[in-house]
């Protein structure tokens, strides 16, 4: 069967400033990002002739063409399912009209103002209204609203069938926060932290502490694919995408809740496709970005994903090996949703590409084999990039 | 109903007018295949293991078992704000463990929950006209 791979690469990156509140509008953010994201790849805003965006990205295909310039738009697609369809499967989306002809130079961001809430409101705030429509009928009525939340069952089931404990989420928390030191972009650059304060922080949604919690950050992120033959005569290195996959499963009717025992899971079906895509195996990945909006849900995505056994998440994430510069296998090196900034996950692939480009600010000696993926325990969707 | 001071009322589904008008009559209904006689959760129009599109509601025990549960303490609704901390959990149905229903457990103190436990369902007014089940420890 005929595959993606390494007919396209993501060959220009870009962002703005992440904030707490960016003064500024959506549409602005989206914009100046990929703007930046154009500019590195070394081509012009007009040479953009596809838009892939998060479904749930307030800015539209037709005003962000109209704002920069491009006067015919070939292709323009949306990744439902937020952080989870939305990062990778952007990207997918672009690398797809890309391989198939549909357009030659697709850009895939996210923008928004999710903390400040100009234009978006705040994300971990829960709707105030009468009554909850459809499957929210079963959930809000008993105070049950936000996705820190419905870790916090799945985290509580984990601790009670593994053993797993807070410190091992904590362990998370510490690689992206201690990640984020040296990146001045970073939101949280200048406040370190250690396994103690995270083991003090207070309690959100018990077992879920404040620091197993991502940031909500105003910002934008882009990246532009092209087709591998055209990347080879661009600017920088480019990073091939070696193959994608999507992922659902039944249970993701239940807003983030998960049901570990079950045989599928979203993230274990885009598993089942990528590596075998790819044809490689998780050995030879040397550097991973795991969609960090909970702790809890990046160890059961190394799980899934088959990094380690079901059940032995705890004790894989916490033996260093994910902490740069000497862990085997480096994780969000920027710092991710949990330290740089919450782009949905746009910060992490921005810095999978600066990795195997080897212009990171914690750069993984010889990284050449990135895996990326977006966030777990809603439909979510993960890449495997090479220089 | 100030919706600033209480949780949203459920917006009954076309497909889940039964489940509520159980609630209401103090009956906790599942839906069944007519076919297969398999129990579905949520409520869906289809049943996914055969496709026959009859279904029925039937009573349920209404006995159960904690399959996770959270303390909520930050609030993260202004009617949250009266009300942490508040538990929410999973209970599992006796009569298929594919039945994973949200709730609040009830009669207990949060410090005492356990996974596992037993459970059994009562029903709580949430607003005029609306009943909602809750579960409180089995004897």
């Amino acid at each position: 069967m005929e595959t993606l791979k390494d007919k396209t690469a993501i060959v220009g990156v870009g962002h703005t400033e992440y904030s707490r509140d960016s003064g500024r509008s959506e549409m602005s953010l989206a914009v100046e990002a990929i703007r930046n994201a154009v500019a590195d790849a070394g081509l012009k805003p007009t040479d953009i002739d596809g838009i892939a965006k998060f479904s749930m990205d307030n800015n539209d295909h037709v005003f962000l063409a109209a704002n920069l310039g491009i006067q015919k738009l070939r292709f323009f697609a949306e990744a439902p399912w937020g952080g989870g369809g939305g990062p990778v499967g952007s990207i997918m989306l672009g690398a797809m009209a890309v391989a198939t002809g549909m357009a030659d130079c697709v850009v895939a961001f996210r923008a928004m103002n999710e903390r400040s809430g100009r234009g978006t409101g705040r994300f971990g705030l829960a709707a105030v209204r009468e009554g909850a429509p459809g499957a929210r009928g079963y959930l809000e009525p008993y105070g049950f609203f936000s996705p820190a939340q419905a870790v916090a069952l799945s985290a509580r089931r984990h601790m009670h069938l593994y053993g797993t404990k807070s410190e091992h989420f904590g362990a998370i928390a510490v690689a992206c926060r201690t990640h984020a030191q040296t990146n001045p972009n970073a939101v949280m650059r200048g406040r370190p932290l250690t396994i103690e304060e995270h083991q003090s922080s207070r309690m959100i949604a018990d077992p879920l502490r404040l620091h197993d919690c991502c940031l909500e950050t105003d910002g934008g992120a882009a990246v532009v694919i092209v087709s591998a033959e055209r990347a080879r005569d661009l600017k920088h290195k480019p990073a091939y995408i070696m193959a994608g996959a999507f992922g659902a499963t039944d249970h993701n009717t239940q807003a983030v809740v998960k049901f570990l025992e079950r045989k599928h899971s979203e993230t274990s079906v885009v598993a089942d496709d990528l590596f075998p895509r790819a044809g490689i195996g998780h050995k030879d990945i040397d550097i991973c970005f795991i969609y960090d909006h909970f702790t809890p849900l990046v160890l059961m995505a190394f799980e899934e994903f088959g990094f380690c056994k079901r059940g032995e998440g705890g004790p894989f994430v916490s033996d260093g090996k994910l902490l740069w510069p000497n862990g085997s296998l480096p994780f969000n090196t920027s710092g991710g949703n949990l330290s740089e900034g919450y782009i949905h996950g746009m910060e992490n692939t921005i810095e999978a590409v600066r990795q195997l480009r080897g212009d990171a600010i914690n750069q993984v000696k010889d990284a050449e084999i990135a895996f990326v993926a977006s966030g777990n325990a809603v439909p979510t969707t993960a890449m495997i990039l090479h220089r | 109903m100030d919706p600033k001071t209480n949780f949203p009322r459920p917006i009954p589904e076309f497909d889940a007018q039964e489940y509520w008008e159980g609630c209401n009559r103090g009956e906790l209904l599942m839906q069944r295949c007519s076919s297969c006689k398999k129990f579905r959760w949520l409520p869906q129009p289809m049943c996914p293991a055969c496709h026959s599109i009859e279904g029925e509601w039937v009573k349920v025990s209404g006995k159960g078992t904690v399959y996770s549960y959270t303390i909520i303490t930050h609030p993260v609704h202004p009617a949250a704000r009266s009300r942490v901390p508040y538990n929410v959990a999973q209970v599992q149905l006796d009569e298929d463990p594919q039945l994973i229903l949200i709730t609040n457990l009830v009669g207990i103190q949060n410090e005492d929950i356990r996974i596992g436990m037993p459970v059994r369902v009562v029903f709580e007014e949430h607003s005029p006209g609306v009943m909602l089940p809750k579960f409180e420890r089995a004897a």
